[in-house]
């Protein structure tokens, strides 16, 4: 592999084409997002938004990979992710244990449904081109992880004929080479019925209808100079979006129904307003079938962690590719802190504005007097008594605003203080100073870790705006590290390169950008309140779940094209990441679909970082934001 | 194989007066009874041609297959109906007295919402018969989607190619109102999330896995403002070997150089494009670009021989003309014996938005003759 001035620029695994370097990047931290028994036999569902890191994962099972990295399992770089993977099985000290084929969706399938076949015909011949796809694949990693090359050796491999079961076309017993043939004629029969101009009728091959490769593998019939493979298989499905709707729940039913020994994944996009399952009736999510959802996953206190090893393999490969001037590190380029020296000043006018203001509004009220004199007496950096100060000001705004206020004016005890004084409205006061002082928010690698929004490859680009910066410092020999406020003002810009455009980069975009946008506003109104209610901030809407079915019935949204353009607004936003849903959230005895913000909107609306923070709204009122945009209802929100 | 071989090595193509003169004395040398497939557009050059033409004289029918298609409710390009409407009067007008104007309906869209305009369009003219009563077909692409105009022109070449082998020869021309200015000034909005290969090509070959281990080169006739088709693009493709090419002769002598400096960061950073596979070609000449293109595939695909030969995914993303030379490149490796498996990477849009400028800009007409008499061995 040519020099990679910014290892950050590869972003997906495809763009990576050496497997020494694939295994050089790969952050195994994904590796904990799967279940112990992931190679069981079991199928995977593997869902996330796109981005979410699916196709590097199943990437990493391909037989060269494993090889590469069993080759490679002294080497630092990999000792981890090796560990990892013979703690699941995949390899042992000197080999590989599971061999997988991978079939990404998007190839030729899709535009097999769209040739006008009847569809049972079009059933037989998509399961006899994935037939004739993995069964070529497991004789290709059969040599890969013998040493052999691929077609050249393919004389040495035998397949003996499936008990109970016949591939139409192939006589067993057979060599690599009549399989070759009979896989090239089926795709190629396949091939010659897509991309004719003229009509298809009565064209290409018969096809079949179960997946007779899966018993094929099940069956160990494959022999490599007469020996049988004694390994493990994993199929995999890349992009079963893509796949038709018929086809992706034909194959659904067949893999869940012939409930192989061989180990299937079925990667996916996650859509919250698709049909939750297409599963053969009967099938049970935990018996027959997995899921894992990688945001669901990180969101357990996964994603930043696995995320800095990320950056820091990529910073890596950059001081190796640009010599020693170059960063050889990621955190200590963009780490900083607001309590150095050069924000002394501006910290110390800040302290006095607001002190000044708790004081003042202290003085007519005598029962805050414990509480101010409490504060008085905070110790610590001018930062952090400034923060305690903005706390106690959100705290008395509280207070003043609750609904039965005590006819006896009791003063309010410095515990009682203590008691709400708790993180998230820390966090709260954290933000409104940076707000209305103008202090750098978004900076440093936890707010980055955030702002990747449980997606690798956001986080990638995002760190990869940030390194690039810290490159070009150091091509001029000045100091990689980045300014805190450099660093907020290269990640507002994202949203500038990410999301603005989006009116050109997806469908519906213009509505939908109009209705993030209401979305944006309707959460910073919400924020930002004296009174901080629902600290640290709103970043997210909710609708009852209820609500959501409607907008998944098509004869609902065929009687009603606004809750039709919602619903592709809101399909949009969702297919875009631009939306995280997490459906069926039971709060107040109902049971909402949360929508939060992909964190990248959160700078453009001065959000806060964290997730937890939703409002819920009847879904006409989110259609008006949709159709119109937002207007703000409140005028007790803090000054811009 | 050498370039001496390919099919439009000597080709015909004329622009500004020379569309007139050509038309003029070409209508004027015998009856001609011509058909006019157009598409049913917002873009205001869309009667250009047929009215340039029309006006020539000539005898014999004058008719219209008048393409509609409609990209759905929520497509940008609504926004532009009363211009269609306007174009549609006008053609009306152009043609009353002269012929008649038959309307295909294209449908976009499948019952499950897939697109499938490129397979409906190639239904649309299915038998030659359709054809049997014109002496000559014109194509004007200039108010047609490349998704549509690319399938129906490979569709209409494969079907006179059949009737040549029948010792007929109907003439296919293809002309275009051409104006970069008025390009670039149509956006593409609401690009589909992922690309795929227009029908009509060889690109299911290019799918196969049986082949999988024969390099993949990817050819992106490049444009301005089109980062994220080639992101798209790319992904989709995933390509061996990328060979930009970039317009040189063009009108702005530093096309091909603002277009590399727009798209520095993806080919060099992301992609890590070798600079020696940049490819030139004249802007507003088709056939070169198709001469180019030919002449890279099949050094690729001789110097690739030993591993099987090479598959190529061509993409057209600069002007209407230059897609014209994809259009002729793909048609014609996936038809030569051995074929060559290449098929035409596309990233489909919602429609279009039209941004605002002054004056109208100044249009040129082209034509070009792909099929027929003056082809004659």
């Amino acid at each position: 592999m040519r020099d990679v001035r910014n290892p950050f620029r590869l972003q997906t695994a495809e763009s990576i084409d050496s497997d020494s370097d694939f295994l050089r990047l790969f952050g195994h931290g994904v590796l904990d997002l799967l279940p112990e028994d992931a190679l069981s036999g079991r199928p995977l569902f593997i869902r996330s938004a796109p981005g979410g890191g699916k196709t590097s994962l199943l990437k990493l099972f391909t037989p060269s990979v494993l090889q590469h990295l069993v080759a490679m399992r002294g080497n630092d770089a990999v000792k981890d992710l090796f560990g990892t993977l013979k703690g699941l099985g995949a390899v042992s000290d000197h080999d590989i244990d599971v061999l997988s084929v991978m079939l990404p969706c998007a190839r030729t399938f899709p535009a097999l449904a769209d040739v006008d076949l009847k569809p049972a015909r079009a059933r037989r011949l998509l399961l006899a081109l994935i037939d004739a796809r993995v069964i070529l694949g497991a004789l290709r990693a059969v040599l890969i992880v013998r040493g052999h090359r691929f077609p050249d050796d393919l004389l040495r491999l035998t397949l003996a004929a499936p008990p109970d079961d016949n591939v139409p076309g192939l006589e067993f017993p057979c060599d690599g080479v009549a399989v070759l043939r009979w896989a090239q004629h089926i795709e190629q029969g396949a091939a010659d019925l897509i991309d004719t101009l003229m009509s298809a009728e009565g064209a290409g091959p018969p096809g079949h209808d179960a997946l007779l490769s899966l018993r094929l593998l099940d069956a160990n019939c494959i022999k490599l100079d007469g020996k049988p493979i004694d390994k493990r298989w994993l199929i995999t499905f890349d992009d079963m979006q893509k796949l038709a709707p018929a086809q992706r729940a034909a194959l659904l039913e067949v893999v869940v129904d012939q409930r192989s020994r061989s180990t299937v994944w079925l990667a996916e996009r996650f859509e919250a307003l698709s049909t939750d399952e297409l599963l053969a009736p009967g099938a049970m999510s935990g018996r027959d079938h997995l899921v894992i959802n990688l945001e669901r996953e990180w969101r357990k206190g996964r994603f930043e962690p696995a995320v800095k090893q990320i950056a820091e393999r990529r910073a890596r490969m950059a001081s190796e590719a640009a010599g020693p001037d170059a960063p050889d590190a990621f955190a200590p380029t963009i780490e900083a802190d607001l309590d150095a020296p050069v924000w002394r000043e501006k910290t110390q006018v800040a302290l006095n504005t607001v002190r000044k203001r708790v004081e003042a509004l202290a003085a007519s009220k005598p029962q805050y007097a414990d509480w101010v004199k409490s504060r008085s007496e905070v110790d610590g950096t001018l930062r952090h008594q400034l923060i305690r100060w903005r706390t106690l000001e959100i705290l008395i705004a509280r207070q003043q605003g609750r609904k039965q206020i005590p006819l006896l004016l009791e003063p309010l005890r410095a515990e009682e203080l203590d008691d709400k004084d708790e993180s998230d409205v820390r966090a709260a006061a954290e933000l409104f100073i940076s707000r209305e002082f103008g202090f750098p928010y978004y900076f440093g690698l936890s707010k980055l870790a955030s702002l990747g929004s449980f997606n690798v490859e956001q986080f990638i680009r995002l760190a990869g705006d940030l390194f690039e910066e810290s490159l070009a410092a150091a091509v001029m020999r000045r100091r990689p590290q980045l300014a805190p406020e450099r660093q907020q003002r290269i990640l507002q810009a994202a949203y500038d390169t990410r999301v603005k455009d989006l009116p050109r980069r997806a469908k519906n975009g213009r509505d939908v950008l109009r209705f993030l946008d209401a979305v944006g506003q309707f959460c910073r109104d919400a924020t930002y309140q004296p009174n901080a209610p629902y600290s640290p901030g709103v970043t997210g809407i909710a609708i009852l779940m209820q609500e959501r079915e409607t907008l998944l019935d098509p004869t609902y949204l065929a009687q009603n094209p606004s809750v039709a353009a919602f619903a592709a607004v809101l399909g949009t936003a969702i297919a875009h990441n631009l939306l995280h849903a997490e459906i069926d959230y039971k709060v107040k005895g109902q049971r909402y679909m949360v929508l939060y913000l992909n964190r990248l909107l959160c700078p453009k609306y001065e959000l806060p970082l964290q997730f937890g923070g939703f409002r819920e709204k009847p879904m006409r009122e989110f259609i008006t934001w949709a159709e119109t945009g937002y207007r703000s209802a409140k005028s007790e929100t803090l000054p811009l | 194989m050498s370039a001496d071989s390919l099919r439009w090595r000597d080709y015909f193509l004329r622009d500004g007066d020379g569309f007139s003169e050509f038309w003029k004395q070409f209508l004027s040398e015998q009856k001609r009874d011509v058909l006019f497939a157009l598409g049913h557009g917002f873009d205001a050059r869309m009667c250009e041609g047929i009215e340039c033409i029309l006006g020539l004289g000539g005898e014999g029918a004058r008719d219209v297959a008048l393409i509609a298609f409609d990209e759905g409710a929520n497509s940008p390009s609504q926004t532009y109906l009363s211009q269609r409407r306007a174009n549609g009067e006008r053609l009306e007008k152009l043609i009353q007295g002269r012929g008649r104007i038959e309307q295909r309906s294209i449908r976009m869209f499948s019952d499950d919402h897939r697109r499938i305009g490129a397979r409906s369009i190639v239904q649309a003219f299915s038998s030659p018969a359709e054809f049997s009563a014109y002496t000559d077909v014109v194509v004007d692409i200039s108010a047609l989607p490349r998704s549509l105009y690319m399938p129906l022109l490979a569709k209409l070449l494969s079907l006179f190619d059949l009737e040549s082998n029948g010792h007929r020869k109907r003439n296919l021309h293809v002309i275009v109102s051409h104006s970069p200015s008025i390009d670039s000034a149509i956006v593409e909005e609401g690009l589909e999330e992922s690309a795929s290969y227009l029908h009509g090509f060889a690109a299911a070959t290019l799918e196969s896995e049986s082949t999988s281990g024969q390099p993949k080169v990817w050819i992106p006739v490049l444009g301005k403002r089109q980062q994220l088709q080639l992101e798209r693009i790319n992904q989709f493709v995933t390509p061996d070997e990328i060979c930009p090419l970039l317009p040189s002769p063009a009108h702005d002598p530093r096309e091909g150089d603002s277009i590399m400096i727009e798209y520095r960061e993806l080919l060099f950073d992301q992609l890590r494009v070798e600079p020696r596979n940049i490819i030139y070609a004249a802007e507003a000449n088709p056939f070169e670009v198709y001469r180019q293109l030919m002449r890279s595939i099949l050094h690729y695909d001789r110097a690739l021989k030993p591993l099987g030969g090479c598959k190529v995914a061509l993409s057209a993303m600069s002007s209407k003309l230059a897609s014209i030379g994809v259009l002729l490149a793909a048609y014609e490796l996936g038809r030569r014996d051995p074929k060559v498996a290449v098929g035409v990477a596309h990233v489909e849009s919602q429609g279009y938005r039209v941004e605002a400028s002054g004056a109208a800009p100044p249009t040129t007409l082209f034509t070009m003759w792909l099929t027929g008499d003056c082809y004659a061995a």
